[in-house]
């Protein structure tokens, strides 16, 4: 609602200026502006590493309507270099909210632009495939767009270096935040883990989510997070049951696929997700673009090639393994976009290796297509009867 | 899977006459499933027992039958039309029911016919409650506490062990009907009966309370793929313990983390995986607010209200794509109408919210009981659409038509702190406005929440508003004095949804330079993708903050003169789904005649507000300000308000005042016609007689008297205002005017008396079509009931049986006179009364009435489409159905009002002046007995013949009771009457058994108390009528509610008894009965006789 809030602009790099009002960390920022389409899961959302420097626009018209709840972040931060808003609740409502999210916002740095029309923002957005923006606290009209790149600076997308870590699935009871016990338990369970002696996984960690961790956590199986860097041999010291590689920002592009490549050679079961999904895709010689429409939203249906069946899944990614560069010598493309036909999942002919476009971890979103992760379960455990038999 | 091609021809059911809990949404939905099976090629077979529905129409299907909704004469058509399925959830519980029943019996599965949408064992586990029971526990869904029990005694042993404070709930019942919360067992004693008594299967639920708890529903659409998707979440303001259909819900949710939003989610959808849904599905749940703790309410496996809610406030047809699904499609097969790009397997995500708010009927029928609870009360519903919560409720206001702009309701200041308590703990219909009131008075949230549940973030919008309020109040201080009203402040009221005029009126200043709305589309998919359809809503937003108007692209586009229909709202008492079908006429007849047709109505229940009715729809209030705009935007030719009722007729003064064309009669007729003045004066020099009257102020017994002197004796008393004790009363002499004075000073409302001459003749009702020069009467309507009964609860014969051709000519002639007198153009409405061969007008309305579609349908005259085309300068003898009266049909037909009684608690069901039907029936027959038996068969009554006919009424029906009386003992019933009627009866010479009027308290006297009488079960009919009704405490009221309470129709007119008589004597029955193809009427009945016994018997 109009208050007494400073104006704050919002500027495209195709010209059109937005004049709203400043909530948050004052601004002078400028980034990749993406939008969402979802009607819930904000907190999930700004904690994202995915939508590192991003600025990220939310098509449901009041964001914070049920507060800030810590437990909730899928990481420990905010990333997006900032936010754009119809309109930012300050009197949110819900059993486990500590307050309005503006609080957080601030603290976390990152400048909120509220009363925007953020539908014809988005209708504009929607007509090409990437455009940059930027929130100044000044008027910007007169400016030209190469002029207000050298007053306000660019936001980094990258994210720091993850520190390695350890989660021990006999800690999770303990530590687990409350809503994971509202989770229906997983076909496969901790006992089944205990009793297949799966036991470990490392996550390769580009930006990941908090709620992958904790599949794998509930599932009973110990999650090593290392960063990219770490290597293959520091990977192989650990002695996982299987890879996982994370979702994560940018173009998939940018990223080296040296690890990546040794893992798959190395015959490790992998799992990828979002990003992990394009990197192995990358790794394995296919081709991945630049949609001309990104999936942001936690209504995506996914509809499996063979059975026809459809899944609603939840998606942050704009980009795609190109469809023409699959070969099927090497992937069976097993899912699509029932919108765009876009490629959503791969699974490895010769390699014990499943990637998936989109979040079946939900987080936020729908996780309908939670089974998936059931399915690396098998595919780590056949891997391991394999090398028992091996060896 | 494509779809099945084994499916040829389909049988529908609709969901019969309007009735609280089942309404205009199952028309809207059956209207889809028909466009839906037509553009598959698939034949329909249309059976619905309610005229007033546009599915009913020519156009929707191939064979249409207007017949009760019942196994007998399902099974005959059935027999009959040889469908290949029978599609069973798209009309309501009705529909279910029945479709289940003929399942059961093998009779589907003996005739080779498919049970289409749901299958049995789905409706089982759904609807029975220790069917569903099972289901959940089967797969893990918390369920409440709960015991299923047929008996009293069970309840109250049950109640022990699942813990008060316990909710009845009875099985197989609409809209929960029958039953309550119970405290104790003295409470449970009561409502257990009560609930027991009203399922049809004498079961009910006890269980444990949960009232407090959120309330959350999710509507579902899953294939027999087994995809499925959520369409849209809802969330209830009022929490579990108010009836869904009773409660102001917000869509989507929005006091859910996603947490808790995905874990309904989840269960929604396993819940309808395993229940096998083929189709549309509503998941109620319970959520605790402190807690992860849910629980499943109820599931319904079919089309419901709420998905006809879910599919206005997303854009996603449900009921479309249920029928699809029925056919055998998946959903990813099935195009997303709304953006051609994607398919209906997209979950639809939204950028705005909708809220909507219940009608309540409890303006007309004031002495209703107002709680609300888990019994629905309502009667219809408005939607808005806007970008905050605070904006769509007060555009939910705007819209509700209950005279209110803003959340502050005049007199509830009056009410003490304890008072406003217990009306913000024990709800009634105004507890919004108790809130608003108890935040002005400085209470916290926290003492507000506490009383009453509602989630905080709900009480926070309300005093948001409330805060709006006061700021907009002190800005009267402002200087200087002439100064407009602050800008910001301005802003701030157009974004919480304020009108202009309401900004003024509560600022007391002028406004500043009006800020132009934007119109923003409804499009599913929250812009991600181009949509292209038409469906709109008003939004302001600040000029600099982007603001497009995406309205402006479409109408860009229109190559076509442009022309707005006005809706009619929310149904009510007296504006009901007939109005909405006038709408959609008159949107198709104005597009066949080359127009743009833009609509405006905020009923998320009806065709009319279905994105592809008109060429483009705005879903806003019908208010003078959202007409204004639009009007201007669209740069429309012009305006018809004749179809949307009061609620778009009051806007024709203004309509013209700023120079806006309307289309029909001008606001000059309609203001003659309105006005008692001019409208007298017209008569005198048109020389038509009405009958005389004059008003009196209530305090003024002389002067009533001197007026009923002076008209003469008998004459028609009535309070001018709707509050108060009395009815309409027919008064003799001094002796009764100043009876009925006394009682109506008892309430000292300082109001005025009418005082009109009585006619005690033949009501009758005519519809016609004037162009300005000739006149279409489609038929004659006569009311079986006398004058002094509503028209639209009275009971009503087309073609007219005591109109003969002399009598017709008088009407014709009157009619056209009065029409070309008024000047109207289009449709006009009016009411005579018969009386020795003469002819008085009662009432004119330049407008279309709520008989249009009962008569179009038999008449075969597409009376919406001839108006429309003499308004826009057509001649009714170039439109080939002649001019004056039409030819006379062959049949009968005969339209039967049905009432909602046993929803609404103390309601007195004396027929009388206020309306009180909420919606009809009609049958069709070859004569009137024939007709009246179907129609009266479809609206509910048993026709049993035998049995006890208890009587009790007025002194001055003595006489006419005793007549019918012995029609009654001539076919065998036994007669019972209170002392005044018996002696009546023993004057005819027939035995009667006299019983007690008042209960007689000593137990000495034997006399027989005539509410144990009527308890003793064996009482088919029950004629009561009384002087003085409607308070609930007389014992005549009291009769007449407990023979509600027990089942026992009651009949309050000497005229409708004579009605039943004559059914119950004619030789027909539910085998003997003509079907009748509405279709086909062309070929007349006796064609279709042949045809049918040909079907049958081949």
């Amino acid at each position: 609602m109009p208050s007494d809030r400073k104006p704050r602009y919002l500027v495209l790099s195709s010209g059109q200026v937005f004049r709203g009002r400043a909530a948050g960390r004052e601004a002078g920022v400028r980034g990749e502006i993406v939008f969402s389409t979802a009607m819930g899961g904000y907190l999930e959302a700004l904690s994202d590493p995915g939508l590192a420097g991003r600025l990220i626009v939310f098509s449901f018209p009041e964001i914070g309507s049920y507060g800030f709840i810590p437990e909730d972040l899928e990481s420990e931060r905010a990333w997006p270099a900032g936010c754009v808003l119809r309109s930012l609740c300050d009197t949110p409502s819900n059993m486990r909210s500590t307050g309005p999210i503006e609080g957080w916002l601030s603290e976390q740095g990152v400048p909120v632009i509220t009363g925007i029309d953020t539908r014809a923002l988005i209708r504009i957005l929607r007509r090409q495939s990437s455009l940059e923006a930027a929130l100044c606290d000044f008027d910007p009209t007169g400016h030209s767009w190469t002029e207000l790149c050298a007053l306000i600076p660019a936001a980094s997308v990258r994210l720091p270096e993850p520190e390695p870590r350890r989660w021990a699935a006999a800690d999770f009871a303990r530590k687990a935040p409350s809503w994971v016990f509202t989770l229906r338990t997983p076909l496969w369970t901790p006992e089944r883990s205990a009793a297949e002696g799966l036991s470990h996984v490392v996550l390769l960690d580009y930006g990941t989510k908090h709620s992958l961790v904790r599949e794998f956590l509930r599932r009973g199986v110990d999650v090593t997070r290392l960063p990219a860097s770490a290597g293959f041999s520091r990977i192989e010291e650990a002695q996982p049951d299987g890879i996982v590689v994370s979702s994560g920002p940018g173009d998939p592009a940018d990223y080296d696929l040296t690890t990546l490549k040794q893992l798959i050679a190395a015959g490790y079961p992998i799992f990828g997700i979002d990003l992990g999904h394009l990197l192995i895709a990358r790794a394995m010689g296919f081709a991945t673009a630049r949609m001309r429409f990104a999936h942001r939203g936690q209504n995506h249906p996914v509809r499996d090639t063979a059975s026809g069946l459809v899944r609603i899944t939840s998606q942050g990614h704009s980009h795609v393994v190109r469809a023409d560069s699959i070969s099927s010598e090497v992937a069976r493309l097993e899912q699509i976009h029932s919108g765009d036909g876009s490629c959503e999942a791969l699974v490895y002919r010769h390699a014990p290796i499943l990637t998936l476009a989109y979040h079946p971890e939900g987080g936020a979103g729908p996780r309908d297509t939670n089974g998936q992760i059931d399915r690396f379960f098998n595919l780590m455990l056949n891997h391991a009867r394999e090398a028992r038999h091996a060896s | 899977m494509p779809r099945d091609p084994a499916i040829r021809r389909v049988l529908v059911i609709g969901s019969g006459p309007i009735v609280i809990g089942q309404a205009a949404e199952f028309d809207y939905a059956g209207t889809q499933c028909c466009r839906a099976l037509r553009e598959e090629g698939v034949e329909i077979i249309l059976v619905n027992s309610n005229p007033a529905t546009i599915m009913t129409d020519q156009t929707m299907a191939d064979e249409i039958y207007i017949e009760p909704l019942n196994i007998p004469t399902l099974e005959r058509i059935i027999r009959q039309t040889r469908p290949d399925g029978v599609l069973s959830t798209l009309g309501g519980q009705t529909a279910l029911t029945l479709s289940m029943q003929l399942a059961h019996s093998g009779f589907l599965t003996e005739h080779g016919v498919r049970l289409l949408g749901a299958r049995p064992d789905t409706i089982y586990k759904a609807e029975d409650r220790r069917g569903f029971k099972d289901a959940m526990a089967a797969i893990g869904q918390p369920t409440i506490a709960s015991a299923i029990v047929e008996s009293v005694a069970d309840a109250l042993s049950a109640a022990e062990t699942v813990c008060y404070p316990v909710i009845v709930r009875p099985a197989f019942t609409l809209g929960g009907s029958g039953g309550g919360i119970a405290g104790d067992p003295d409470e449970l004693r009561e409502i257990a009966r009560n609930g027991l008594m009203q399922s049809p299967i004498h079961q009910i639920l006890i269980e444990h309370c949960i009232a407090g708890w959120k309330e959350i529903e999710f509507e579902v659409v899953r294939d027999r793929d087994d995809n499925a998707i959520t369409v849209c979440s809802m969330e209830n303001i009022d929490p579990v313990g108010i009836h869904t259909g009773d409660s102001i819900v917000i869509a989507p949710s929005i006091t859910l983390a996603d947490k808790e939003y995905q874990l309904l989610r989840s269960a929604a959808l396993s819940i309808v995986r395993y229940l096998g849904v083929e189709g549309g599905c509503n998941v109620q749940f319970a959520l605790d607010p402190e807690s992860f703790d849910y629980a499943v309410i109820e599931v319904n496996p079919r089309v419901s209200r709420s998905s006809a809610l879910a599919s206005k406030a997303t854009g996603y047809p449900i009921a479309k794509i249920a029928t699809r699904i029925a056919l055998g499609y998946t959903l990813d097969e099935i195009p997303n109408a709304v953006t051609g790009e994607t398919f209906a397997s997209f979950e639809p995500t939204i950028d705005y919210v909708a809220v909507k708010m219940p009608k309540w009927p409890f303006d007309k029928l004031v002495y209703a009981k107002k709680e609300l609870g888990t019994q629905m009360k309502a009667t219809g519903e408005v939607m808005a659409i806007a970008d905050s919560f605070e904006a769509a409720l007060i555009k939910a206001v705007q819209g509700a038509e209950i005279g209110l702009d803003s959340l502050s309701l005049p007199g509830l200041e009056a009410h003490s702190d304890e008072e406003l308590a217990r009306l913000i703990s024990v709800p009634t219909h105004e507890r919004l406005f108790c809130l608003y009131e108890a935040l002005g008075r400085g209470w916290t949230i926290e003492r507000i929440h506490a009383l009453c549940r509602v989630d905080r973030y709900f009480l926070h919008a309300i005093r948001q508003l409330r805060d709006f309020d006061e700021a907009l109040a002190s800005a009267r201080a402002a200087t200087p004095v002439d100064s407009p009203l602050d800008s910001d402040l301005y802003l701030r009221g157009k974004r919480y949804g304020y009108l202009d005029a309401t900004l003024a009126r509560l600022s007391g200043r002028t406004l500043p330079p009006p800020l132009p709305p934007v119109y923003k589309m409804v499009d599913t998919c929250a812009a991600e993708f181009e949509a292209t359809t038409p469906y709109f809503y008003r939004l302001h937003l600040d000029p600099a903050s982007g603001a497009e108007n995406e309205a402006l692209i479409h109408i860009g586009r229109s190559r076509r003169p442009r022309i707005v229909v006005l809706g009619s709202g929310p149904i009510r008492i007296g504006q009901g789904i007939e109005f909405d079908y006038s709408s959609v006429h008159a949107v198709h007849a104005l597009q066949a005649l080359g127009y743009e047709v833009v609509i405006i109505n905020n009923n998320p229940e009806t065709v009319s507000t279905d994105f592809d009715t008109a060429d483009r729809l705005y879903f806003e209030p019908v208010t003078w300000e959202v007409v204004e705009d639009i009007v201007r935007l669209e740069e429309a030719i012009g305006v018809v308000v004749a179809c949307g009722g009061q609620t778009a007729i009051r806007l024709t003064s203004r309509l013209a005042a700023a120079g806006i064309p309307i289309l029909g009669s001008t606001a000059d007729s309609i203001d003659m016609a309105e006005d008692r003045g001019r409208f007298d004066a017209l008569l005198e020099r048109l020389e038509i007689p009405r009958p005389v009257g004059d008003t009196v102020p209530d305090s003024d017994t002389e002067g009533a008297l001197e007026i009923a002197r002076r008209i003469g004796y008998p004459v028609l008393l009535r309070p001018s205002y709707v509050l108060g004790g009395q009815n309409m009363i027919i008064a003799r002499d001094d002796d009764d005017i100043r009876e009925y004075l006394g009682v109506i000073q008892h309430y000292a409302r300082g109001g005025d008396v009418l005082i009109d001459q009585y006619i005690r003749g033949i009501e009758l009702e005519v519809d016609a079509i004037c162009d300005g020069e000739d006149i279409l009467i489609p038929g004659f309507m006569e009311h079986i009931e006398r004058t002094g009964v509503h028209s639209g609860d009275s009971i009503a014969i087309c073609p007219a049986p005591h109109v003969d051709r002399q009598i017709g000519n008088l009407i014709v002639e009157t009619t056209r006179s009065l029409a070309l007198g008024l000047g109207s153009i289009g449709l006009i409405n009016i009411q005579y009364i018969l009386h020795d061969s003469r002819l008085w007008v009662i009432e004119v309305n330049p407008r279309a009435s709520r008989t249009v579609p009962f008569l179009s349908k038999i008449t075969g005259i597409p009376m919406i489409d001839l108006a429309m085309r003499v308004s826009t300068g057509a001649k009714l003898r170039d439109l080939g159905f002649g001019v004056g009266l039409a030819e006379r049909p062959s049949f009968v037909a005969v339209k039967v009002p049905v009432f909602s009684y046993e929803k609404l608690s103390d309601v007195d069901t004396q027929l009388g002046p206020e309306m009180k039907s909420t919606g009809e029936v009609m049958g069709i027959g070859r004569d009137l007995d024939e007709a009246l038996r179907k129609a009266l068969i479809a609206a509910g009554y048993p026709l049993d013949r035998s049995g006890r006919v208890l009587l009790s009424v007025t002194r001055a029906d003595h006489e006419e009771a005793a007549l019918v009386a012995r029609r009654f003992h001539s076919l065998g019933f036994q007669l019972v009457a209170t002392p005044g009627t018996a002696a009546a009866i023993r004057d005819l010479g027939l035995p009667v058994t006299e019983i007690a009027k008042r209960d007689p308290g000593h137990a000495q006297d034997r006399t027989p108390y005539i509410l144990t009488e009527l308890e003793r079960g064996d009482v088919a009919w029950l004629i009561s009528t009384s002087a003085h009704g409607r308070d609930p405490q007389r014992d005549s009221v009291r009769l007449r509610r407990r023979a509600v309470a027990l089942g026992i129709p009651c009949l309050t007119s000497i005229d409708t008894a004579n009605a039943v008589v004559d059914s119950l004597n004619s030789h027909y029955n539910d085998e003997a009965t003509v079907l009748v193809d509405i279709a086909a009427l062309k070929q007349g009945i006796n064609a279709q006789i042949e045809r049918g016994i040909w079907r049958e018997t081949h």
